[in-house]
């Protein structure tokens, strides 16, 4: 697996419209051609070959077929949300009514040193995804929620890849000083495809950012993904992320709490069945005094899945007063499915408050057999205790969202998702 | 004993063992519509194990003997089928599902039962009314209702739940295991209401208890005494009386 199909991909993105991008672009790949694709040698790489993805990644760099829309499952959902959309297909802004989101080439002048920096940014939180991502990119989506303006409508974006394309997304979120908002960023492909997508995402001061991502592509797909997060001093991201979907998926979620109080909560939901592969790294970075991080994340897996869960909390010196909290909890349904978690504290620092804990296990034989003798028939009985497992994340959408009706968007097991919003 | 009709609940010679170990060995019982059978025995005597194989528990083997309820080989049945052929088990420790609405899981209770009938599916509007009456009969206030099943609920809580459930599902015949273990005087009398409120002549029911105060409210027709696996004594409310002021061992021997 060689960095220049990497290279060779990078030069037959046409980057014309974002000349200014092509430093960061430039210094990505070398970054990448200095350390190297990452290798299951590596920790954070061990369960997840990345070969393949970029093997499908780099030679289709420039095959841009438009998106069938009627053949996905998205436009339901849209409808139940009624929120202001817009939609990115293989990288670019489609349609995009709403003032807050632009794309890269269209951003005012003033904007690009800010965009530019954010998409070069590998010093503060490294990733190979988000080189890979930068290197490859054409274009991008700046979505600026400003200081001082309120009770916006939440936002939606639907970030599509095509039909056999190999696409590198990019987004980047400026959450002003102060502001609220919240937003639903939906992943999905109409049929194999291989996406780099990467959403960096700045909490300024103050700012409380309520941010949802359902990953939702098709059973043949590569998704790539990875959220860079910076929180500053006073803003908390709430975060609550979906993984439903992709053959194969990897994502990788770096936060830094950079300033005093900044806070992050995370409940996560990954569904493994079929012959998926889910990689959820998750690495959080306290640096500011009294930040708090909240993790939770769930797995079901079930067929001949396999989920892994990779998270790291780092508390740096100084740190004072880190609250964090890493939970895994998995569901281990079928004797062909695998689960491997590994969550970590590393901690320099003393007056910290730190815990950690994976548990993977079956479904409680005790519950399902007192909903049997209720007469609740086995199968139905069984999708009521994942329901009630999924719920402890489904619970935490923001308001606006009914879990009913984002999941009854869900184009995949949409039967199974819509039982599991209902029960509650 | 004489009787004039057909048992609804025949146990025959009934041989169970979990993993090597024999639990019950050579248990018969027979219960007609309308009876009330208290059964009584030292702890480990294998009540539970009995309760538990009328509702078709895993991890109890069956070595020989036969259960019939209704004509039908209960044995044979998933637990699913038996609950909506009217079996009812009131748990010893009734399980704690977070996550799991209690009505939620009533409806989808009563309704899994209405369809096996024939009938059509209760709407909303009808069965909350129908909750709303038989909680207040359990004296169990709507926050119970809007819960998880049995989730943070104290044991006379759970207990209390349990005898919700059977008045919402009105089975044939119920097996109440020590429901009214741990129960105080108030709780228990609200808890025999709801049995008693449940008598109809038809119903049929085996009440499995320590103690003797349970059958001064719920009376009895019968009361058995099971020990080594087999029931050893079988008589009137007198014999509970009898057990309460002079113990197992003097009644039935050690087993
Ligand atoms: N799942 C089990 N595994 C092993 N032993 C069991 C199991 N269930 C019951 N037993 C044993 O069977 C015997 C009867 O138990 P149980 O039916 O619970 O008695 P009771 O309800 O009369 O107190 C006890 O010795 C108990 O330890
Ligand atoms: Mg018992």
């Amino acid at each position: 697996m060689s960095v220049e199909l990497i290279g060779n991909a990078a030069r037959r993105v046409s980057t014309a419209a974002v000349a200014w991008l092509e430093p960061a672009r430039q210094a990505a790949l070398l970054t990448l051609r200095e350390s190297g694709l990452p290798t299951t040698a590596s920790e954070e790489w061990r369960y997840t070959d990345l070969g393949p993805a970029i093997a499908r990644l780099a030679p289709a760099g420039e095959l841009r077929p438009a998106l069938d829309v009627a053949a996905t499952a998205w436009p339901d959902l849209l409808l139940e949300t009624g929120w202001p959309v817009c939609l990115i297909v293989d990288g670019s802004l489609q349609s995009g009514a709403d003032s807050r989101v632009r794309q890269f080439s269209a951003v005012q002048e003033q904007d690009r040193a800010f965009l530019a920096g954010a998409v070069a940014d590998s010093r503060s939180q490294p990733s190979a995804l988000a080189d890979l991502n930068a290197a490859l990119l054409g274009d991008g989506t700046f979505v600026d929620l400003p200081a001082g303006v309120t009770d916006a409508a939440p936002l939606y974006l639907a970030c599509a890849t095509s039909t056999a394309a190999a696409t590198a997304s990019r987004i980047v979120i400026r959450c002003g000083r102060q502001r609220r908002a919240t937003l639903l960023l939906h992943f999905l492909s109409a049929s194999a495809c291989a996406s780099s997508t990467v959403v960096d995402i700045h909490c300024e001061a103050g700012a409380e950012l309520s941010l949802v991502v359902l990953q939702d592509q098709s059973d043949d797909a590569i998704h790539l993904g990875c959220e860079r997060v910076s929180v500053a001093a006073g803003a908390s991201l709430d975060m609550v992320m979906l993984d439903a979907g992709a053959g194969l998926a990897r994502n990788d979620l770096l936060v830094t709490l950079a300033d005093a109080g900044a806070r992050l909560r995370l409940a996560s939901l990954m569904v493994g069945d079929g012959a998926r592969h889910v990689d959820q790294y998750c690495r959080i970075e306290h640096r500011g005094t009294s930040t708090s991080s909240q993790v939770t994340v769930r797995g079901i897996a079930d067929e001949g899945s396999r989920l892994v869960f990779n998270g790291k909390v780092i508390v740096h010196p100084g740190a004072k007063g880190a609250d964090a909290a890493m939970r895994n909890q998995n569901l281990l349904l079928s004797a062909a499915a695998e689960v491997d978690t590994r969550p970590e504290l590393e901690i320099n620092e003393n007056e910290v408050r730190c815990s950690h804990g994976a548990t993977t296990g079956q479904l409680d034989q005790n519950a399902l057999f007192y909903l049997r003798s209720r007469g609740i028939a086995d199968t139905a009985a069984r999708r009521m205790l994942l329901g009630a497992f999924a719920r402890e994340i489904l619970a935490r959408l923001p308001a606006g969202l009914s879990a009913s009706g984002l999941l009854a968007g869900i184009g995949r097991h949409r039967d199974l998702w819509r039982d599991w919003a209902g029960a509650s | 004993m004489t009787r004039n009709t057909e048992p609804l609940l025949e146990v025959a010679d009934l041989h169970v063992s979990v993993g090597d170990k024999p639990i019950l060995q050579g248990l018969s019982l027979s219960v007609a519509a309308g009876e009330v059978h208290g059964i009584m025995g030292p702890n480990g005597s294998g009540k539970s194990t009995l309760a538990h194989v009328l509702a078709g528990r895993e991890g109890y083997t069956v070595t020989a003997g036969s259960v019939r309820f209704r004509g039908l080989d209960l044995l044979a049945m998933a637990p699913e089928e038996r609950s909506r052929a009217g079996v009812f088990l009131g748990f010893q420790y009734p399980v704690e599902i977070p996550g799991v609405n209690n009505v939620y899981l009533l409806r989808a209770a009563l309704n899994a039962q209405r369809k096996h009938r024939g009938e059509p599916e209760m709407d909303s509007v009808q069965f909350m009314r129908l909750a709303r009456e038989r909680a207040r009969l359990m004296q169990m206030g709507e926050q119970f209702m809007s819960r998880g099943v049995n989730e943070g609920f104290s044991g006379g809580e759970k207990k209390r739940n349990e005898i919700f459930q059977m008045a919402m599902l009105e089975p044939q015949f119920a097996v109440l295991d020590e429901t009214d273990s741990g129960l105080d005087i108030d709780a228990l009398k609200v808890v025999a209401g709801g049995v008693n409120s449940l008598r109809d002549g038809r119903r049929s029911f085996i009440l499995v208890t320590h103690y003797q105060r349970l059958l001064d409210y719920i009376e009895p027709d019968f009361v058995h005494v099971l020990a080594g696996g087999r029931i050893v004594r079988t008589g009137d409310k007198s014999l509970a009386t009898e057990l309460e002021s002079q113990g197992y061992d003097a009644l039935v021997g050690s087993t």
